[in-house]
């Protein structure tokens, strides 16, 4: 009885709010041609629209282009079905056909096509290894040379599934080419301080008491080590520093060297192999003068070696440290701490070891005595960004052992994005312009928003409870 | 890798973008609503401004061990609080309105 009674006053309620609140309000709106389920499609259409636009922007055409070329695919599929009676699937009959690809083995399975299966799943070794595929061939290229592998194809259709027998492949060596071996390690000195050692035919001089070295090596990212020898034999100088990727490299002694005849050595080693290595020396002479312009002119020469090249037997270095900047951190940011490593440093009773920054042009630009507190260097806050050596030092008996390794100082981040990409506060003051605009046009349409609901509610006679709510029937 | 965060960064875009004029509307229903509903609804606003916040905040990379590293999985726990007590009140609302005993 009172079930009816709530029925009846609901259809009063309905005929009222149609009739009554309902009808009042959308009287005085604009009809539309399609209606009001309609617009809301149309509305809702191009913002889908819009948005695989979008996405397509940000993911890249291939995606969309992909995506279309399924869609097309799948129509066709659907034509090609409506005219197939399927049945159940066939038990595949796999072939194995062992081959290469290039340099690498493969195994190549095939089997028949069939009508009746939606997807084939293929598994080795009782382990599945790729599952849902619909064409009727894989090639696993996964493979070790002369293992052989036993493989099965499952093939799942609408009426039921089919599992193949276990067939066996060999991954076949026959064919196979081995990646070639590394060429022979190469080391050139191509220069000392003025001198461009290309091109040279008599023996190399400078006037500088800590000469600079450069070269290449064909090794990226090699390990150098140097050594400075007098010509009465005297070691004077030992060093190791690193090439960058692209095996360029240049070196200025940390050790002051006296007027005279000098050997210099170095030696370049592969940091992924310490067998594969290649030296080079040169002997040059240390003197007062600034070579003279004539000098130098007298001895270029294109179609000659450099006199020097070869001179002094390669030597190779069985002491010497070692100085690497933390693993995989090359670079650091302004006001940051730096680790570094230290290896094979020989520190006599008198002997201080002091670390020390230079920059790119050799200045120096930090040094202090190593103390205890561990190998890290604080980078000032203030230090330009760009490319910076660390470098380590001691005297021992005569020698100057000194390891240097290179590092770049970036400008502190004021924001990191998630992606990883910093941006620092002069990136953001030079876009400073586009950024304020675009920030402060989201920002108004947002207030605007805001603003525009702000004065329709204004316009409310009353305010909505929930009490008003049921009297209106919107809650029963 | 580069379409994992194409994809996430167009999804926070997206998210954003759609979480905006719901924090408009979301006004809008507090400025005309009273009583019961007004708490609700406020409690609504509350966890979307709070979603935002959180999806704003994702943008940016935070160093582990920091404040703003607790910040975005810290928007999720009060949001779900907000929505939560939102969904009691707009509840109790309800059940007092229809007369439950």
């Amino acid at each position: 009885m009172r079930k009816k009674t709530g029925a009846k006053n609901k259809k009063n309620i309905r005929k009222k709010t149609r009739s009554g609140i309902a009808g009042s309000r959308t009287a005085g709106r604009k009809k539309y041609f399609f209606g009001a389920g309609s617009k809301w499609l149309f509305r809702l259409a191009s913002f889908l629209v819009i948005a695989y636009l979008a996405f397509g922007i940000f993911a890249g055409s291939e995606l969309l282009a992909r995506d279309l070329r399924n869609k097309y695919g799948k129509v066709l599929g659907a034509v090609n079905v409506s005219v197939l009676v399927r049945g159940m699937p066939v038990k595949p009959v796999v072939t194995a056909d062992p081959g290469c690809d290039g340099s690498y083995p493969v195994i190549d399975l095939d089997w028949a096509d069939d009508l009746g299966v939606d997807t084939f799943d293929v598994w080795r070794n009782g382990v599945i290894l790729v599952a849902g595929i619909t064409s009727s061939s894989y090639r696993d290229s996964n493979v070790d040379l002369g293992t052989t592998y036993t493989y099965s194809v499952a093939a799942h259709g609408p009426l039921g599934d089919e599992q193949s027998d276990d067939i066996f492949a060999t991954a076949e060596t026959e064919g196979y080419i081995p990646p070639p071996p590394p060429p022979p390690a190469n080391l050139v000195i191509t220069r000392l301080d003025s001198i461009d050692l290309t091109n040279f035919r008599c023996e190399a001089r400078t006037n500088k008491k800590y000469p600079t070295f450069s070269g290449t090596t064909n090794i990226s990212q090699a390990r150098l080590t140097v050594v400075i020898i007098s010509e009465r034999g005297i070691r004077q100088v030992i060093s190791s520093f690193t090439a960058n990727a692209n095996g360029y490299w240049s070196w200025k002694s940390k050790g002051k060297l006296k007027k005279g005849v000098k050997y210099v050595y170095f030696t370049a080693y592969d940091p992924d192999d310490e067998s594969r290595s290649a030296s080079a020396s040169l002997r040059f002479r240390v003197k007062k003068k600034k070579p003279s312009k004539k000098f130098l002119k007298k001895c270029r020469a294109t179609s000659l070696l450099p006199a020097g090249f070869g001179v002094a037997k390669p030597l190779h270095l069985a002491e010497g440290m070692k100085l690497s900047v933390e693993e995989g951190r090359k670079s650091v940011h302004q006001g940051e701490q730096m680790n570094f490593s230290l290896s094979g440093a020989v520190l006599g009773p008198q002997s201080k070891l002091r670390v020390g920054i230079v920059d790119d042009k050799g200045g120096l630009v930090f040094e202090r005595e190593d103390s205890s507190a561990g190998k890290q260097v604080a980078i000032d806050k203030n230090m330009p960004s760009g490319e910076y050596k660390i470098f380590a030092r001691y005297f021992d008996n005569g020698k100057d052992i000194s390891a240097e390794d290179s590092f770049q100082v970036k400008e502190r981040p004021l924001l990191i994005l998630n992606s990883g990409r910093e941006i620092t506060s002069r990136q953001i003051l030079s876009n400073l312009g586009w950024a304020a605009l675009s920030l402060s046009g989201l920002l108004g349409i947002f207030l605007l928003l805001l603003l525009v609901e702000h004065h329709l509610a204004g316009k409310a006679l009353f305010r909505v409870t929930g009490e008003k709510l049921k009297e209106r029937g919107m809650i029963d | 890798m580069l379409a994992d965060n194409n994809m996430e960064f167009f999804s926070r875009v997206v998210a954003l973008l759609l979480a905006a004029p719901a924090i408009v509307f979301g006004f809008g229903v507090v400025w005309r609503v009273e009583k019961k509903l007004d708490l609700a609804f406020k409690l609504f606003l509350g966890a979307i401004v709070i979603f935002f916040a959180g999806e704003v905040s994702g943008f940016f990379f935070v160093p582990e061990n920091s404040f703003w590293a607790y910040f975005a999985p810290g928007t999720k726990i009060v949001f779900a609080l907000f929505f939560l007590a939102g969904m009691a009140e707009m509840r109790n609302m309800i059940r007092k309105i229809d007369g439950e005993k």
